[in-house]
């Protein structure tokens, strides 16, 4: 499936952004789901 | 930090860690849970806090300082409001209290509830975010990325901020921040998130496995992976909290099918890892004191707004910390004396037996949910007269 806008930019902030403040993939991953479930709260 | 500073930290994290852990105690701490009242109270406001970092450490810490408690459960503004209003959009409308208003969240139809359970990361990201954000419903990539970018870099601001207001609190007051990164139990994010108060009842009745359904999926695939980044690890100076909206409007029966199995499996997560964790136990949860006994023991504490609290120290006071006690319109209406002679009525039937914190009975967010006079004298009682 092509991915959708928003999901080109959480990807490229998975690159950069997300990259620098977590020292490993699994703290990364942890960030995303924790991000998308506060954005769903907000 | 100074050596009093150290001792009075010390000895106020070993209050509550051991009233989390059925341990004795040597008093009953006393527990802020304080948020933009201080704002009021130190006479200014949220949008002015929101623009001056130092001026909302400030009114914190006299909304905090000026009162005798043993720790408290924010450090500052709780919400990242800055972040929220770069992004464009959002739940807030009440820049005053920080409360939602029904109607706010509805934000995905109930035809989607098959979507949301077959992978609930993706369906928020692409079908609820560029709804609700007009920062994220833009077409070109770059642009959004630069823009999402310096969002974030206000989120990280607050987040930095609460981190530095939390070791002034320590360091200059001895008082402990017991609060780590808030989490959310996954029906409470199909609720406040997705489907908002009327649609969420009216799922429960019409299609209440989807919402079960719902419910387990978010809990394994969004809430339990991102435990981790809530909380590196497990700290008697830091617990997760969770605010529980959903069960106090739902039957035994329906909390049992949609809430209970995905709030247990979180919780048990948490216990099996050595977290302790506050639970905001919002509005009345008498009707479901039976699921609650089997809670994981000795990690948490609960703070109870309209519970009685001796039924609730009765029914699962051996299983959590019960927290809570003198309601904010006695703190707002009655006189210093009157709260006292309250403060003191409910340190007689709850202190025995120790698993017990001391607190207002709900989160002081306006000017009216408490007089400074009685929060003075209710605090300094309890700190002299609750001692083991």
């Amino acid at each position: 499936m092509k991915p959708t806008t928003i999901e080109k930019v959480f990807n490229l902030m998975d690159k950069t952004l997300f990259k620098m403040i977590c020292k490993t993939e699994e703290e990364r991953e942890a960030m995303k789901k924790y991000l998308i479930a506060t954005l769903a709260m907000l | 930090m100074g050596e009093k500073e150290i001792r009075l930290y010390n000895e106020r994290i070993e209050l509550f860690k051991n009233a989390t852990e059925h341990k004795p105690m040597k008093r009953v701490p006393v527990f802020a849970i304080t948020d933009n009242w201080a704002l009021f109270y130190y006479g200014t406001t949220l949008k002015e806090a929101l623009k001056d970092p130092k001026l909302e450490y400030a009114a914190y810490e006299k909304g905090l300082c000026d009162f005798a408690y043993d720790g408290s459960a924010f450090a500052g503004i709780t919400m990242p409001m800055n972040f929220v209003t770069a992004l464009g959009g959002g739940q807030y409308k009440d820049m005053d209290t920080l409360q939602i208003q029904t109607g706010q969240s509805l934000n995905m139809p109930a035809e989607d509830y098959d979507k949301l359970i077959d992978d609930p990361y993706r369906y928020i990201l692409n079908n609820m975010l560029p709804k609700k954000f007009s920062l994220l419903s833009g077409k070109k990539v770059l642009p959004m990325f630069m823009k999402f970018a310096s969002a974030m870099g206000q989120m990280g601001g607050w987040a930095g901020n609460k981190a530095k207001a939390m070791e002034n609190f320590k360091n200059n007051h001895g008082l402990p921040i017991l609060n780590s990164v808030p989490s959310f139990v996954a029906a409470d994010i199909i609720l406040d998130g997705l489907r908002d108060f009327k649609g969420i009842m009216t799922d429960i009745r019409r299609c209440p496995d989807k919402v079960a359904a719902a419910s387990m999926a978010i809990t394994d695939q969004l809430c339990i992976p991102s435990i981790s980044y809530a909380q590196k690890e497990p700290s008697d100076e830091l617990y997760p909290q969770l605010y529980l909206h959903l069960p106090p409007w739902i039957r035994p029966k329906a909390f049992e099918q949609v809430y209970w199995p995905g709030f247990k499996k979180y919780l048990d997560e948490f216990a099996s890892r050595g977290y302790k964790l506050i639970i905001f136990f919002e509005k009345n949860y008498s009707h479901l004191y039976n699921y609650l006994k089997d809670l994981p023991k000795n990690h948490i504490i609960g703070l109870f707004e309209e519970d009685d609290l001796p039924t609730v120290k009765k029914e699962i006071g051996d299983v959590i910390c019960v927290g809570g006690g003198i309601k904010t319109e006695d703190l707002m209406f009655k006189t210093p004396q009157e709260c006292v002679d309250i403060s003191k009525g409910i340190i007689d039937q709850m202190a025995p037996g120790g698993a017990f914190v001391f607190a207002p009975n709900k989160i002081l967010l306006a000017a009216n949910d408490a007089k400074p006079e009685n929060l003075k004298a209710v605090t300094e009682f309890v700190r002299d007269y609750a001692v083991y």
